[in-house]
């Protein structure tokens, strides 16, 4: 089966030819239709980079190599007419913040109407009719009140329901969520990503779920990738991640997640050091200087990222060992 | 009617704003040395002691002071001192529907132009057009009007006969063309250049990338997404952008010839012509209370977070 997506050896660089600074330093990962896969890493990990470049939305900065391809067609170099043909339409993005991605001076209403009027040709009214009918589906409480808001009179919450609505106005076949829930309250957080499990059951697109919390990942998705300072360094099924991660940086983060129902430790867990900087990545693994298994060649060689006998696969020269009798 | 009494209160306002520009504007004025009836020779004294009692010169200066805040009250600006015949309403009926005319046409070309400019420079941001609207930009900035005026009009006046130098035919668009290019000029290359800052700023924004990643045709992006916010900051330049018409006409009136009321202002204050000066910088700062006013009204407009408040 052909995947829906599928990033091909991804690079995106910024800064000069010379000594550039990249943020995506080879990344390859596909998702097939109707498949959630979440991407997890640190700040700066190049997690957003890789969203936008599958969005076609890096800014003129950027220098882009690799594929990006798209059911078939790659986005990397595509003309931006047809690449508007695609965004929106059959691939559409939730932000971050949603206190700043929607247009303060434009109601609800317009803002998730465009999409129809620009990609089928719908008239406005029949547009924001199918707009108020995804505010219901979206959990808007009184959609019709809600249509002739401006972004500001609504909360966070509200914001991000909406923006994710607008993108499902549309049926696309991939959502690229980035951070969905990072601007949000706890309990918030929780009905938002309710929300996308149950638009993904009922819709069955595929979702690339971007968040640095591995909670926030793991409840949605069926396999997950960990991002290290621009590359993959694990890739496997979320059980199987979850249960017996093979990379040191992977087990590191597992640590970091703290649980609240056992006694409370002294000192949260946390993962001393910090990655490299942009500027700083030199030869070998990036996690070798923080990594406590790291042998001489770590900080020479850098491992290539090799599949693994349980259909994932980890960028580690010393890898922990896989456990037995897991599910 | 927030908007309504956002009107009234900033109306009143403007009232204790204009009595403090008149009463610096007056005793100001009053300090210059010299006197309206100053010439190369002096006059004989009875003759200037006549002169100061039918303007009621001799009077103590408060006294001045109330009686002439008394002749506003009524819409009396009092006689010019040195347009004798005339007073200064009479000066200024006649003069102001040219200035006005020239200056709200030139501020318009200004607004417009320079926000399509600036938009294109913007949108084709590091490109051919972005640098050319840059340089012309400066260029705008930086030549002044008493050389800009003579040079258009060399050009399209003496050389190629399509434009009159200079002159003034009420109703005659051609005689206008020169002087509203050259008013124009100055604020629309500052305000290309603002445009320009703040509408790369919106099209940097978070709102502006969602509407790209909607799929949106660049233009949508731009019109219906980017523009209102980016207008904001040309917006709050109107009135600094009347300002330098204003300033411009004083030039401009003078070289083209023009019967606007720019050269009163430079030439009352040269004569000392006391109630001229005063009843020029009431009409300049009413203009300037008023294009702040509508700078604040569109912006509510522009920006529903913005809500009215005087």
């Amino acid at each position: 089966m052909q995947d829906l997506l599928a990033v091909e050896e991804l690079r995106v660089a910024y800064g000069s030819a010379e000594a550039p600074l990249e943020a995506v330093r080879g990344v390859t990962l596909a998702l097939a239709a109707g498949e959630c896969v979440g991407v997890v890493g640190e700040s700066a990990s190049g997690k957003t980079q890789l969203c936008l470049a599958t969005m076609g939305l890096l800014g003129r900065g950027a220098r882009v190599s690799g594929r990006v391809r798209f059911a078939g067609e790659d986005l990397v170099g595509m003309p931006l007419r047809r690449l508007n043909q695609l965004r929106g339409a059959r691939l559409a993005m939730v932000f971050q913040d949603p206190q700043t991605a929607l247009t303060p001076h434009l109601r609800i209403g317009t803002q998730m109407a465009e999409v129809l009027v620009v990609h089928r040709g719908a008239g406005w009214s029949a547009a924001r009719a199918a707009a108020l009918a995804m505010l219901g589906r979206v959990g808007i409480e009184d959609p019709g009140w809600c249509l002739e808001r401006y972004p500001h009179e609504l909360s966070g919450g509200m914001r991000q329901r909406v923006l994710i609505g607008a993108c499902l106005l549309s049926e696309p076949q991939l959502l690229v969520a980035d951070e969905p829930t990072t601007a949000l309250d706890v309990t918030v957080q929780a009905q938002v990503l309710e929300l996308l499990a149950r638009m993904r059951r009922e819709s069955g697109m595929a979702i690339l779920l971007v968040s640095h919390d591995l909670a926030v990942v793991a409840g949605l998705a069926d396999r997950i990738a960990v991002m290290y300072a621009g590359r993959i360094v694990e890739l496997a099924a979320t059980a199987r991640l979850l249960s017996g991660p093979r990379h040191p940086y992977s087990a590191a983060l597992l640590q970091c997640v703290p649980d609240i129902r056992g006694p409370i430790p002294v000192r949260l867990p946390t993962l001393p050091g910090q990655p490299p900087a942009i500027g700083e990545r030199a030869g070998g693994c990036p996690f070798a200087p923080r990594c406590e298994r790291r042998e001489a060649r770590c900080l020479v060689e850098t491992p290539p990222l090799t599949a693994d006998d349980e259909g994932g696969a980890h960028a580690c020269h010393r890898p922990l060992p896989a456990r037995a009798g897991r599910p | 009617m927030s908007t309504l009494r956002f009107l009234i209160a900033r109306l009143s306002s403007a009232v204790p704003t204009l009595l403090c520009i008149v009463t610096i504007t007056f005793f100001l004025i009053r300090f210059a040395p010299g006197g309206p009836f100053d010439q190369e020779q002096a006059l004989p004294a009875d003759v200037a002691a006549n002169l100061n009692a039918a303007y009621g010169l001799d009077r103590p200066i408060v006294d001045q002071y109330l009686r002439y805040l008394h002749g506003l009250l009524h819409g009396d600006f009092g006689p010019s001192f040195r347009y004798r015949d005339f007073t200064v309403t009479e000066l200024i009926d006649q003069g102001l529907p040219v200035s006005f005319t020239l200056g709200g046409i030139a501020l318009l070309i200004a607004v417009i132009a320079g926000v399509g400019v600036g938009t294109l420079a913007a949108v084709g941001r590091g490109g051919m057009a972005d640098r050319t609207v840059l340089g012309l930009a400066v260029l705008g900035v930086a030549v002044p009007s008493f050389v800009l005026l003579p040079a258009l009009g060399l050009l399209f006046g003496v050389e190629l006969h399509w434009l009159p130098v200079a002159g003034w035919n009420p109703g005659r668009v051609d005689d206008m063309v020169l002087p509203v290019v050259t008013l124009a000029l100055p604020p629309l290359a500052y305000i290309a250049r603002l445009q320009r800052g703040s509408m790369s700023e919106a099209l940097q924004s978070p709102y502006v990338r969602t509407a790209f990643a909607k799929g949106l045709p660049l233009r949508t992006v731009v019109l219906r997404h980017a523009l209102r916010p980016a207008l904001i900051p040309v917006v709050s330049y109107l009135a600094p952008a009347g300002a330098m018409v204003m300033t411009g006409s004083l030039v401009v009136e003078t070289i083209a010839g023009l019967p606007g009321i720019g050269r009163y202002l430079v030439q009352g204050a040269l004569n000392r012509d006391y109630t001229l000066v005063l009843g020029m910088v009431i009409v300049y700062s009413t203009l300037l209370i008023a294009l702040g006013l509508v700078a604040d009204l569109l912006i509510a407009a522009l920006d529903p977070r913005v809500s009215l408040e005087a």
